[in-house]
């Protein structure tokens, strides 16, 4: 995934259309003082400087699907790991609620569910079929809509071609009304995503932990 | 709260079981020997978004209407299948397979992209003479990761859990 900071106007949109996409409850009022808000794609603050007048940068975060991720590295039961296609999946019925891997996360992606999840009666018909319900007591984060990229195979593989770019985006993607956001496949030179991952503006966030994150963030006004 | 969530999945395990093997009662008698062996019918003409869809969906009204707008034969099973055809009133068929919410099972996958015959899984289907009221023979996690070892299938947990 690419994600060029020189479009986004940290509107917003993406996060809303992944908690939408992905079932996630909206958290009550006292999850927010108490930090736990589910929201898988989050639009974070950074502030530039320290003093008063400081910069404050927006920062889409997803999970940042880590080719190195240290979070598969502390799960006790294989609740989370780095799949052939390089994806970082969470199994919810194989999570046991240890919380190793929210700890683990330097990006903060990782969520608890502290309690069970919870909807106004209006919005459960909302609820999206092809994404399974996290229950109390286990975690869980984004998993690049996972489910679309399975349809969009399966779709694929009814008509007899092979998958394209193109072929599939994230809700987040499909959201954004600045086209900031790319997704496919980065190891495919030809995709849109390994372009724009060339660009010269490419940075990760904390490069120097070397987790190797699959999120590129373009620089703004480079 | 570990011990909380394993404790929650034990006691929801046994719920689970017999939630797949509780046996429901079908509004007709149905014989899928007579339609399939029979008419050589195939399962898709009943059991229609098999190839297109997640589920194979139950068979509706109008799969019954062309043959039964008139009974066949004599039996009382069928005059309920015709008077509900006439009356334009569903057959409440009762699902009998279901996977858990965890579990995501695509029959399009298995069927129109894996290419795989409705019996792998269902049993020999055309030698019923009675309506399922259970799943026959059950699904479970090791009949799917033997398929998939076997075929050379994903068995990459997020193939089938989210
Ligand atoms: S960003 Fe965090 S949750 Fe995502 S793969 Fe990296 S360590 Fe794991």
């Amino acid at each position: 995934m690419v994600i060029d900071l020189d479009r986004c106007t940290a509107c917003g949109a993406c996060a809303v259309a992944c908690a939408q996409e992905n079932n996630a409850p909206f958290g009550s009022p006292t999850d927010s003082p108490e930090t736990r808000v589910i929201r898988w794609m989050e639009v974070l603050r950074a502030a530039q400087d320290g003093n008063h007048n400081a910069t404050v940068r927006m920062i889409p975060m997803p999970c940042q699907h880590c080719e190195h991720p240290p979070c598969t590295k502390v799960c006790p039961v294989y609740a989370t790991y780095r799949n052939p296609e390089g994806l970082v999946p969470q199994i919810y019925y194989r999570c046991i609620g240890c919380r190793y891997c929210v700890n683990a996360c330097p990006y903060t992606c990782k969520y608890f569910n502290w309690t069970e999840p919870e909807w106004p009666e209006t919005s459960v018909r909302g609820l999206n079929p092809d994404v399974s319900i996290r229950h109390k007591g286990v975690t869980e984060k984004c998993n690049f809509c996972m489910h679309r990229l399975q349809r969009a195979k399966d779709d694929a593989a009814a008509e007899g071609r092979a998958i394209q770019d193109g072929d599939y985006r994230t809700a987040c993607q499909q959201a954004c009304p600045a086209k900031a956001i790319t997704f496919g496949n980065l190891d495919d030179p030809s995709t849109q995503v390994a372009r724009a991952a060339e660009s010269p503006r490419t940075t990760h966030l904390l490069e120097d932990l070397g987790t190797e994150p699959k999120v590129y963030y373009l620089r703004e006004g480079a | 709260m570990m011990s909380q969530t394993v404790g929650r999945i034990m006691l929801a395990l046994p719920l689970f079981l017999q939630a797949c093997s509780r046996p429901v009662s079908q509004p007709v008698a149905y014989n899928h020997k007579v339609h399939v062996a029979g008419e050589e019918m195939e399962c898709k003409e009943c059991h229609a978004r098999v190839e297109i869809g997640f589920q194979a969906t139950l068979p509706e009204l109008s799969a019954c209407e062309d043959c039964h707008l008139e009974a066949q034969g004599e039996g009382p099973e069928e005059a309920k299948v015709v008077q509900a055809v006439n009356d334009a009133e569903p057959i409440g068929w009762e699902r009998v397979y279901a996977v858990p919410d965890h579990v995501f099972f695509s029959h399009r996958r298995h069927v129109k992209v894996g290419e795989i015959d409705c019996v792998e899984c269902h049993g020999e289907v055309r030698d019923r003479t009675h309506p399922f009221t259970v799943a026959t023979p059950p699904i479970s996690m090791s009949r799917c990761i033997n398929c998939h070892r076997a075929k050379n299938a994903s068995t990459d947990c997020a193939a089938c859990h989210r």
